[in-house]
């Protein structure tokens, strides 16, 4: 071949892989309609008959595993592939969810969350969740002295993993350990709502908390007890719970377990200054009172745990060892792991996969060596609306954006139609919390709708973008910026409902930011200062609404409070701010039955004022190894997938 | 000589010093801190809350030399004159101290976090580095020797299709077809999962303990294998990737050396051609290879950033990304000084290693 025919040739062999490379998976939007559980069956002697999983998809895709498989063996070891590593394993200065997988089969606690839709609360290392209608907690005292106190029982034989009992005075210790100062603990809020935790016996303990006097006292700095509250007192102040205008004894809608302190081995760490245990052992090996113990922690490798040796009273586990393997780089060799089958489990967005994925998912759960249970949690995208910033201050503005979003074609073509369109704040659904109500104002896709309520609102969209003339006679365009994260998915996110929004005349300039700026607090980020006038982010709620740190007018940012609260559409309703209060702050959140028609007030006047637009909530693929039963990932942090991993077995 | 190196290591001090105050300044002043994104998670943080774990970690304190005014238990108290969290980090960088890391490992010392990677990082970049001299110099000197021959287009494309490809292509492709594929490779990582132990902790006891406890051998061997076969995919990566460079290297500057008169010199004297090229050339053209493989020892510290994380190496380049993601600049702050110091360093050692192999170079 002579010199320039073999350029030739080597160039058209460079350009042929440079397509090769740049054509990754055409990734082909998958209709899934359904995924269901059908059947699961455990191991039965030597034979295990494959779950059958039923996919509905819009390609041809296998539904059905064979039935005759090869004899499958007993596994004791499960390794669970996640992208994120902890930055510590100890448990009160654990804030991340990473660590909270890790920890939860070695810190079990005296209650938690089972899998179901929505969950429920069950004890653990407690006789009962202490609830006011089990007798658990009740209210004491009168007037301005009336407190909430909860009755906590530990069960008889829970033990830490040394041999020596979970006491009373170790739930002392934690609560007295989370309020040292010198603890950088980073979910502090309920315990300072706490006035004293008190040892009644070995195994029983009681929590008293403040009254409305004491929430003063701690403001005012000059509360007294057996912690140091003073040192606290900013956290009691305007800048943060504003305990200076508590009315009514301090109470939670989700008292029993926000009020808990926990446990911690006081025999362990009762010689570790506080301000040390960041560093200890304890950090990287924490004693729990869990079926496991941690036996190694390599760093940026993996967390070894082994099945403890002591019994643990909700029944000893079937596995030996459990490894949480950390593997970066995005999902690419994630899948390629579970691929090579070298991990068991990979845990939703906090193992590293997401909808993004359900391409490779799909051809994972193909062949019947891996299942996958599609959870949609708490976590939901919305669009935040200035209402304090022309154009968006305007109501009819807020609700016409909102028909225009047809939320199932962007489910469709971004997320695979995995993520589930939510119309309401938390996110409530009928499926996932009590809360739900359907009496609220509904915004179904509807572009004639939308563009009727710009015109009745005085809007002339005759040319683009619309424009008014405001009270002064001055005209202003319906033109504003979109922001949102650098992440991929948000920016195609954002992309798509610029030209939605489009077709209503309503002109969105997209702006990308990175987190850290986005998210800055102290009015140094957009969210923060009320610079923004559109942003799309996502807030983590629960099961249980709890909306006033989000939308109470106390809790707008401004620079008189010092930017302090979350407030960030700086919405301000009288009559949804009472509601709020009622439902989450006063005697009555002490029941749900008084608060649900306060919720749905609330719901009332958020649906119909539109400061946020709730888009949808995240739905996390929890891949498994088709012969680990008893995989019963739940929905909320005290529902995490290895919450019941004493009940796990593996069969391969 | 000594008057050069004294000067130049006076120079770099002053140069070291530019370089941290740029890097600490830099970092520090990006918007945004360590806790700013816990408020996503957990709505019913106060901000105050935020500040308190902000000031447990001194970032109330101002940034250079200036007034400070603390708040204690929300009292403001008399203003101070403070140092500034710059000059305070530069003492304890002068002894020797990073300080602890913010968010990736809380409360942990910086510098027993890099210790803790240094190895992996030395063992991955160490062996791809010397794979890639020892290929890339034979294939180097044959393409010189057979200038224009079809051997030398072909393994010249080869190189440069390696150095063109991004590392986290060829990575992925490596996994795929390497380890999924042909299930000849782990996919990533540094041993198998559940494994008592590593490669690197293997070398550690076998130079600490070997000679007293012989019998430990056997275990070791287990786990250097199992670190092998786990370093060979990451390593193969980066070999391909640093082939283009070395050879090229050694191509262009065997080239100057076979131009020479000398060689035509040794030729006459009837020495066999081999010995012509590799005695007579190659010596030469080797010396400004010596200096080039000097500059390239800060990588051998710093780690390859993306390569490390496609296969899950705890290595240090991984850990500048996780620091970077994490807001911990500590730990950004400290791999980029020893970075900072290598590079300048290395440079150095680079200029005087070029007078020590050349007599014909000499520093006033």
């Amino acid at each position: 071949m002579s010199g320039s025919k073999y350029w030739r040739a080597a160039s058209l062999l460079a350009v042929g892989s440079l397509v090769l490379a740049a054509c990754g998976q055409a990734a082909t939007p998958q209709v899934v309609k359904e995924t269901v559980v059908v059947n699961q069956t455990s191991v039965v002697k030597a034979t295990v008959e494959v779950a059958k999983e039923v996919v509905v998809t819009a390609t041809p895709a296998p539904t059905e595993a064979p039935t005759a498989v090869p004899a499958a063996q007993a596994v004791d070891t499960v390794v669970i592939g996640q992208q994120q590593e902890p930055s510590t394993l100890h448990p009160l200065l654990a804030n991340e969810s990473s660590a909270v997988y890790v920890l939860s089969p070695v810190i079990v606690g005296c209650m938690g969350q089972n899998e179901k839709h929505p969950p429920e609360w069950i004890a653990l290392g407690c006789e009962t969740v202490p609830t006011i209608d089990n007798g658990g907690a009740k209210l004491v005292g009168d007037g301005a002295d009336q407190h909430l106190e909860i009755t906590y029982k530990i069960k008889q034989g829970w033990r830490w993993t040394d041999g020596a009992p979970v006491k009373a005075s170790d739930a002392v210790y934690a609560w007295k350990l989370a309020m040292n100062p010198d603890m950088a603990v980073a979910n502090r809020t309920f315990v300072e709502m706490i006035y004293s935790v008190t040892a009644v016996d070995d195994s029983t303990y009681l929590v008293k908390v403040m009254s409305e006097n004491q929430a003063k006292q701690a403001a005012a700095g000059t509360l007294k007890g057996d912690v140091d509250f003073a040192a606290n007192k900013a956290d009691y102040g305007p800048d943060g719970l504003n305990f200076g205008a508590q009315s009514g004894p301090v109470v939670d809608p989700v008292y029993w377990a926000d009020f808990n302190p926990g446990w911690m081995p006081e025999h362990v760490l009762g010689s570790i200054a506080p301000k040390d245990q960041a560093a200890s052992d304890y950090a990287k090996k924490p004693l729990g009172d869990g079926p496991f113990v941690i036996t190694d922690w390599k760093a940026g490798q993996e967390v070894d745990m082994d099945a403890s040796d002591k019994p643990f009273p909700l029944g000893n586990p079937k596995l030996k060892h459990i490894i949480f393997r950390f593997i970066s780089g995005g999902a690419g060799p994630l899948i390629a792991a579970l691929q090579k089958g070298e991990i068991d489990v990979v845990p939703g967005n906090v193992g590293g996969l997401s909808t993004s994925n359900a391409p490779d998912i799909d051809k994972l759960t193909a062949d019947g060596k891996y299942k996958v249970i599609w959870n949609t949690g708490y976590a939901w995208e919305h669009i935040d609306l200035n209402t304090s910033k022309a154009p968006l201050n305007d109501p009819a503005v807020r609700n016409a954006l909102f028909y225009a979003i047809d939320k199932k074609s962007y489910i469709d073509s971004l997320y695979f139609g995995k993520n589930e369109a939510v119309d309401l704040p938390g996110p409530t659904t009928a499926s996932n919390s009590w809360a739900y109500t359907d009496n609220y104002t509904k915004h179904p896709f509807d572009l004639d709708k939308a563009k009727a309520t710009l015109k009745d609102a005085g809007w002339d969209c005759s040319a683009f973008p619309c424009v008014k003339k405001d009270a002064s006679g001055k005209e202003i365009k319906l033109s504003f910026t979109l922001m949102t994260t650098t992440r991929s998915d948000r920016i195609q996110l954002a992309q798509v409902i610029q030209q939605q929004w489009k077709k209503i005349g309503a002109d969105a300039n997209l702006q990308f930011l990175e987190a850290r700026n986005f998210f800055a607090i102290g009015g140094n980020g957009p969210l923060s200062a009320g610079t923004f006038d559109a942003g799309i982010y996502t807030w983590s709620g629960g099961d249980d609404p709890n909306f006033y740190a989000l939308y109470g007018c106390a809790n707008i940012p401004t620079k008189a409070n010092n930017y302090a609260g979350q407030n960030d559409p700086r919405w301000c309703n009288k009559d949804a701010d009472t509601a709020m209060k009622e439902s989450e702050q006063s005697l009555n959140t002490l029941s749900r039955d008084k608060r649900k028609p306060f919720i749905e007030k609330f719901f009332q006047d958020f649906s119909a004022d539109v400061p946020v637009i709730p888009l949808h909530a995240a739905t996390e693929p929890y891949v498994y190894a088709a012969g680990l039963t008893n995989f019963k990932p739940g929905l909320t942090s005290a529902s995490v997938m290895s919450w019941n991993s004493w009940e796990w077995e593996l069969s391969k | 000589m000594s008057k050069f190196i004294l000067r130049r290591v006076f120079q770099s001090l002053l140069l070291l010093l530019l370089i941290s105050m740029l890097l600490y300044l830099i970092l520090n002043l990006v918007p945004g801190g360590p806790f700013d994104m816990l408020r996503t998670a957990n709505p019913r943080i106060t901000t105050t809350q935020i500040d308190h774990l902000n000031a447990l970690l001194d970032l109330d304190k101002p940034l250079l030399p200036g007034t400070y005014c603390p708040v204690v238990a929300g009292v403001k108290q008399a203003c101070t004159i403070d140092p500034g969290r710059y000059l305070r980090w530069l003492a304890k960088v002068a002894q020797g101290n990073f300080g602890v890391s913010w968010t990736m490992k809380i409360g942990q010392n910086v510098m027993s976090m890099i210790g803790g990677r240094i190895g992996y990082t030395l063992l991955l970049m160490g062996l791809s580095t010397f794979l890639a001299i020892i290929i890339a110099v034979p294939i180097g000197i044959y393409s010189a020797v057979h200038q224009y021959s079809k051997t030398d287009y072909i393994v010249t494309t080869i190189a440069f299709f390696g150095q063109s490809m991004p590392t986290f292509w060829t990575g992925l492709m490596a996994i795929s077809i390497f380890a999924v594929g042909l299930n000849l490779f782990p996919t990533g990582g540094v041993s198998t999962a559940g494994s008592k132990g590593d490669i690197i902790n293997a070398i550690s006891r076998i130079l600490t303990l070997g000679k007293a406890y012989p019998q430990i051998a056997g275990q070791e061997g287990k786990l250097i294998l199992d670190g092998l076969l786990h370093v060979a995919l990451p390593c193969l990566v980066l070999t391909f990737f640093n082939l283009a460079g070395w050879s090229r290297f050694t191509r262009s500057s065997m080239l100057e050396v076979l131009r020479q008169d000398y060689m035509r010199t040794a030729r006459a004297k009837g020495l066999l051609e081999r010995v012509v090229i590799l005695k007579h050339g190659l010596r030469n053209a080797l010396i400004p290879l010596v200096t080039i493989f000097a500059l390239t020892i800060p990588s051998l510290f710093g780690g390859a950033l993306i390569t490390e994380s496609i296969f899950s190496w705890p290595g240090m380049g991984r850990m500048l990304i996780e620091g970077i993601e994490n807001v911990d600049w500590p730990v950004v702050q400290g791999i980029l000084v020893i970075t900072s110091f290598l590079v300048v360093f290395s440079n150095l050692l680079a200029d005087i290693l070029y007078a020590v192999v050349d007599p014909r170079i000499s520093y006033g």
